[in-house]
Formats: C-alpha cells, structure tokens, sequence
C-alpha cells in the first residue's frame, strides 16, 4: 500500500530534527499528493468497498449466478450448497408447506404417475394369476372370450368388471366453490351446475372437518349406488368429474392430467378470478378430454393366427371324423344290404355296441357265408360281431340244392321247383325215378316230385311194338335176313324185364301172329298162332317181371290193306304188345 | 357472466331461509341445513354492468347443537347478516356472527338483514341501535318474509357492494 510505505519511510530516517522533519513530512506529503493523488480516491474508494459489507454483498450477488453457473459441473460445489439448499428447503416447508407443494404440483404429476402405473401394472399381474387359478364358470367363460377373441385374459376381466361413463365434469375454483367451467353430456344439468358445484365443496368441507384430516388431505370420491363423483384437487382448482359406473383406476391419472393442464394454461387467471367464469372457456377442450366412456361390447380383433390354425384343424379334424362316420356307416348299410338280398340270411338284429356293429340272425347251411361279405363291403373283417343260428331256407334255390344233395340225379336230369312241386326233366332210370318219388317228400317244401321225361320201360315199349317179324307165305318159317331184328328185340325184352323187375312191378308181352287173307280163316287163325309160338319161343324165358303170351288173330288185323302181293307180304307176320303195369300216383 | 360466493349468516330461526325461499333456486332441500350445515341456492340479480349469479351460502344458525362451519365462508365475497326484528337476541348473535366471519375471511361487504319487519307489535330490536349501526357504515335493510318487502333490496345492496369490493 502506498500510505503505508510512506509512513514507514518517513520513520526509517534517525538523524532528522523536528524542523527538518515538518518540512519533510509537508514536502512529503506534498510529493504524495503530487504522485498518488490522482489514485487516492480510487484506492479509498477500493477500500471503502473492501471493508463495507453492504457493498461486498452487493458485489458478490452481481457475480454470484455467474460464478455458479461457471462452475455448475463442479461437485465441490454441489457439496457445498447442499447443506443450505436442503435446510433453506426444509425452513420453508417448516413454515408453510404450500408454496413448495403449488410450485411441485405440475412437476410431481407425471412422476407419481408413473410409479402408480407401474404399481397398477404388477397389481394386474397379480390380478391375473388370481383370475387365472379362479375355476368359475364365469372364469371359464371369459376365458373362452379370451381365446375366441385373441386379447389378454386380464383385458377380457377389465372389460367386464370396469364399464363406465364421464357424464359431467365440474371445474371448480377452490377458494369460493364457484363452478369455472361445467360440461355435460345431458345440457338440462347445465343450468344447476353452480349450484352443483358450491355444494360438492361444501360437502368435501364438511367432510374433512367433520373427520378432522389435515388440510391437504381431501375427499377424493363420493359415491351414490351407480354414480360416483370424482374429486381432483388442485391448488386453486377443483376438478370433479360424475362417473356413471365403475370408475377404472386410469381415469384418475386423466383428471389429473387435465387438472395439471389447466393449472399451467390458466395460471394467471386462476390467480385473479373474481368471479368472471369467462376465461375458463379456454379450458373446455381440456375438459372435453376427460368425458370419456368405456363401453362393455369388446372390440372385434382378429383372432390371431395360431387360434384361427388350431380352430381349423379342429373343424377339418371334425369334418374328417363325420365323413369316416359316414363312409363307416354307408359300408355297414352296404353291408346289410347285402345279406337282405342273400337267399338264405335273414336278420333279426343289428345294430351298434361299444363301438362296434353286431349283427344276429339266421343262416342256411347252404347259404353264402356273411363273414365274405364284410371285407366286401369296405369294412375290416373285425368290424362286426355276427351270430348266426343254423335254419333251413325255404327259397327254391335252397330246395332244389337240398334236392340235388340228397336225390343225386344222373346228369341227364334237370331238377326244378315250383310251387312245392319238384320236378325232374330228361332221362332217368326208372329206379332213380322210383327212389326220388320215395324221398323227395322229405325235403322241406317239396310236396310233390313228378318225373316229365321218358320212361325206360314206355320207351321200350314202344321200341318193342314197332317190330314186326316177317313170314314165309302159308308157314310158320320166318323169312330169312331178320336174325338182327331178332337180336335187338330179345335185347329189349330183357331190359324192360329188367325195368319191370326195377320198379317191383309186372307186365305182359302179347306176341300176336298174323295171316294173310288168302285162305280159310280157320287154317290162317291156326298158322298165325303157329307163327306167334315161333316168335315166343325164340324170346326165351321165362322173365321176372313179363308174362308173354302168345296168341294168333288170323287176317283179322291187317297191317296194310288191300290184297295185292306186298300187303300179303307184309302181313304174314307176328306183331308184339306190351302191357305195363299201373304207376302210382 | 359474474358469479358470486354470498353467505346467509343469522342466528336460529332468524327466517333466513323462509325469507330468501321466495326469492332464491335452490335444487337442495332443507335438510341439508341440517344435516351438513348449509343449503346451496342461487340468485339472479340484473346490474347495469349485466347479470350477476349470487351463489347463496344459507349457513345454519349457529346452536347450541351445531357450530357455524368457518369453512363454509371461505372464499365469500360477502354476505347477509340477518336478524329477527322480534327477537333482540339475534342481534347480537348477528354481531358475534360477522366478528368471527371477519377474522376468516376478513372485511369483505356485508349488509345487515333486519327481517319480520311486519311484526311490528312485537319488534324488539332497538332503533337507535340499528341507526348507531348505520351511522358506522353498517347497511341496514327492513325486511318482511311474509310480505317479501326489502328483499329486493338487501340483495341489491348487497350485489352492488360486492362489485364495488
């Protein structure tokens, strides 16, 4: 300091007397004046400013916004201003908490906000595991609206448990309880909105005092049987919104939302309201935002794809299985058909047991085996339980099959059957003949058996009476050149003996000789027996079962007319009945 | 559109409510005074400066039952102190009453409401009381429920000080 070095040079001088040191001490400060003058002020100026604390807080406060911010980053300064931040903060809650809380109150909002949401968000967890575990029958239900319609479970229980409607919503001014803005869906509870208003903040009063809380502490909502009143607080201003149904926990956070909107946008107004409602037009769309309404009809989504895979593998799993139904069921109609129209099969009952189908009924050992029929129709040969009783059929087929079994025809016989008459066709030996007449009757069905084809012994008979042996003219000598004639009719005459003798029956032979007409009848009745006995003796015998009988009849049956050589020829002969014995009928 | 908070303040059986019934809307019933200690209701007033809604603050009076609700005055932006003419009692509950609404809610406009001014046989609050009121500032209005005269008036008085304030 330069006073200070002056002093101190003045004193450092020991030889200087009193005089001396006077005009010195004038000179010097003469000289001072003259070299540091012009600084003087300034410096006593510097040093009143150093020394007084007024204006050194004044000097620092110029710089101190500037200098914090110029070491904003520093933590040593943070560390600093902690501790007084923090008791400055406290002081001021200590006195009154309000003006902390209005200025917080736009900032902590959002804040509180999403810890509740984050709350609200593992509650519904925990919602959802309960539900889940629940086994109601309407659980039950809303899950199937949970897989039908693809959303989350927990959403399809909200949607049942939470529909609701913001039918009016009342901002309020706090202080007086005067309505600021009022909508409505129904515009007839306009006109009572201010009285509507006054009085929902004379009862949240009411009911604050009347349960002694605190004075931040408010009524949050009222509720009367369907409808439910709820109450936003602000600093200035009240938000109440009447919610018709079950109020869901989002719709808080929309009135505050709205409520802290309108705090910033209206601020001033807010602050100045005496009365004039007017400038809280500018809070209706804010307000608009908060008549919502949830509704109970769920939204239609599109189920999502893994649902929609599934359902139609379900569905093509359930048309495949009616179709198999089907196809199963038209084989086993096949099936049925099929031995309906089997001679000899007669159903008595069918139908299907545990799965399976079972058929009872009766069956002619003769008839075509049913079990061939089941792989026939379509079916796997275990498809069906079948018990057949053994019976006779009484179907021509089946009888004439009996017949053939048991009466074993030669092949030249056709068998057929109509009307309980079996009949036998074509050629048949007489014991054939007389064995089936015998044991056809026994057949099931058979009444009657008749024979239609030629006998052995009318053929023989025939075959017999068509010979005529040829003699010589006035004796008993037969003409030469018939020894094959006579061959053929002892072998004739043997078989029908033989056929006779078959049929247990006897017959007679009748050999008949003949004259010419020439001559006197006595000599021609004498000659043509002479020529039957030729004949008969050249037949052999005697037979089993043929009587021959030899006689003569003379001109008296003529075998051709007329009297020329060739009919006298022909009738000098010896002709042949037969005679065969009754048949029974 | 200017809406006011206005107070009913009166003793017992003042006739506030009978008093106001004919003038007022109100969508409460009674037993509101009852039950919670106020009845809202509401009245138009025409002003030159264009209609003024008086939203009435009818506080139950104050008994041996039931304390006036200081909270009910907050935010008031005045009120009527009515008295029973008949009954000399109410008038100094009336002066308790705006004594104790002037330390909540401090000097806000009031107009004192001397009601059953038909009874006149039986008045019993002195003149020179009401002249000495008057002489301080006071607005005073006679009124009669049973006739309906001064209502008006009282109102009035009343809204007109409110705008002014």
């Amino acid at each position: 300091m330069p006073d200070t070095v002056g002093i101190r040079n003045g004193r450092d001088r020991p030889d200087a007397g009193p005089d001396a040191h006077e005009a010195d001490d004038a000179t010097l400060v003469e000289l001072r004046s003259l070299i540091v003058g012009p600084d003087l002020a300034d410096v006593r100026a510097l040093k009143a400013r150093v020394t007084d604390p007024a204006a050194r807080t004044r000097d620092v406060g110029a710089v101190l916004a500037d200098a914090i911010a110029q070491r904003a980053g520093d933590p040593q300064l943070a560390r600093a201003l902690a501790p007084p931040v923090e008791e400055a903060i406290t002081a001021s809650v200590r006195r009154d908490p309000q003006p902390l809380a209005d200025a917080l109150f736009p900032a902590i909002g959002p804040a509180i906000r999403k810890a509740i949401a984050h709350t609200l968000s593992s509650m519904m967890d925990s919602l959802n595991r309960t539900v889940e575990q629940s086994l109601s029958w309407r659980a039950v239900q809303w899950r199937w609206t949970a897989v039908r319609t693809g959303k989350p479970f927990a959403e399809i229980v909200l949607l049942h448990t939470l529909h609701y409607r913001v039918e009016q919503v009342f901002l309020i001014h706090r202080e007086t309880g005067l309505v600021l803005q009022h909508l409505s869906h129904d515009p007839r509870a306009r006109q009572d909105a201010d009285q509507i208003s006054a009085m929902l903040t004379a009862i949240t009063d009411f009911v604050r005092e009347s349960f002694r809380v605190s004075a931040h502490e408010t009524v949050e909502t009222l509720r009367v049987g369907d409808l439910e009143v709820l109450v936003e607080q602000g600093p200035q201003a009240v938000l109440a919104g009447v919610v018709r149904g079950t109020t869901p926990p989002e719709l808080r956070a929309v009135f505050q939302e709205a409520l802290e909107r309108i705090h910033r946008q209206l601020a001033a107004e807010l602050g100045a309201f005496r009365g004039d409602s007017g400038p809280f037009e500018r809070a209706r769309p804010v307000l608009e935002s908060c008549l919502v309404s949830r509704f109970r009809e769920p939204e239609k989504r599109p189920a999502r794809w893994g649902w929609r895979l599934a359902g139609a593998a379900l569905l093509a799993l359930l048309a495949i299985w009616i179709v198999a139904g089907l196809r199963e069921r038209q084989r086993w109609n096949r099936y049925l058909d099929r031995i309906a129209s089997e001679p000899g099969l007669a159903v008595l009952e069918s139908g299907r047991r545990g799965g399976r189908f079972f058929v009872t009924g009766l069956r002619d050992p003769l008839a075509a085996d049913p079990a061939s029929f089941v792989t026939a129709a379509g079916l796997p040969a275990d498809a069906i339980e079948a018990r057949w009783e053994p019976y006779q059929a009484l179907q021509p087929v089946f009888i004439l099959a009996r017949a053939r079994d048991l009466l074993r025809p030669p092949d030249t016989v056709s068998l057929t059957f109509s009307d309980g008459v079996l009949t036998a066709a074509g050629r048949a030996p007489d014991p054939w003949i007389v064995e089936s007449e015998r044991l056809a009757p026994a057949i099931a069905g058979v009444r009657q058996f008749v024979y239609t084809g030629a006998r052995a012994d009318e053929e023989l008979k025939a075959r017999i009476e068509a010979v005529s042996l040829q003699f010589q003219l006035g004796r008993s000598v037969l003409v030469p050149g018939q020894d094959a004639a006579i061959r053929e009719l002892n072998a004739r005459v043997r078989d029908l003996d033989e056929a006779l003798r078959a049929r247990g029956g006897r017959g007679g032979l009748a050999v008949v000789g003949h004259t010419d007409r020439d001559g006197p009848d006595r000599l021609n009745a004498s000659l043509s027996r002479a020529r039957a006995d030729v004949v008969a003796a050249l037949l052999g015998g005697p037979f089993a079962a043929l009587d021959v009988r030899a006689s003569g009849v003379g001109s008296a049956d003529p075998l051709a007319a007329g009297g020329d050589e060739d009919a006298k020829r022909r009738n000098r002969r010896v002709s042949f009945r037969v005679q065969l014995p009754e048949r029974r009928p | 559109m200017i809406q006011k908070k206005v107070c009913l303040l009166g003793g017992t059986a003042v006739g506030k409510t009978s008093l106001v019934s004919r003038f007022v809307h109100s969508i409460f019933s009674d037993t509101y005074l009852t039950t919670i200690g106020v009845k809202i209701e509401k009245k138009s007033i025409e002003t030159p400066d264009g209609q003024v809604d008086l939203i009435l603050w009818d506080l139950y009076g104050e008994d041996e039952y039931q304390k006036m609700r200081q909270s009910y005055l907050r935010g008031a932006a005045g009120y009527l102190l009515v008295v029973d003419g008949t009954r000399r009692e109410t008038l100094d509950a009336a002066l308790d009453l705006r004594d104790s609404a002037e330390r909540t809610i401090g000097r806000v406009p009031f107009v004192l409401v001397a009601n059953k001014a038909d009874l006149t046989a039986r008045w019993e609050v002195d003149d020179r009381m009401l002249l000495d009121l008057s002489l301080r500032g006071w607005p005073i209005v006679k009124t009669s429920a049973k006739t309906g005269a001064g209502v008006e008036e009282a109102f009035g008085t009343l809204t007109r000080a409110v705008l002014q304030g």
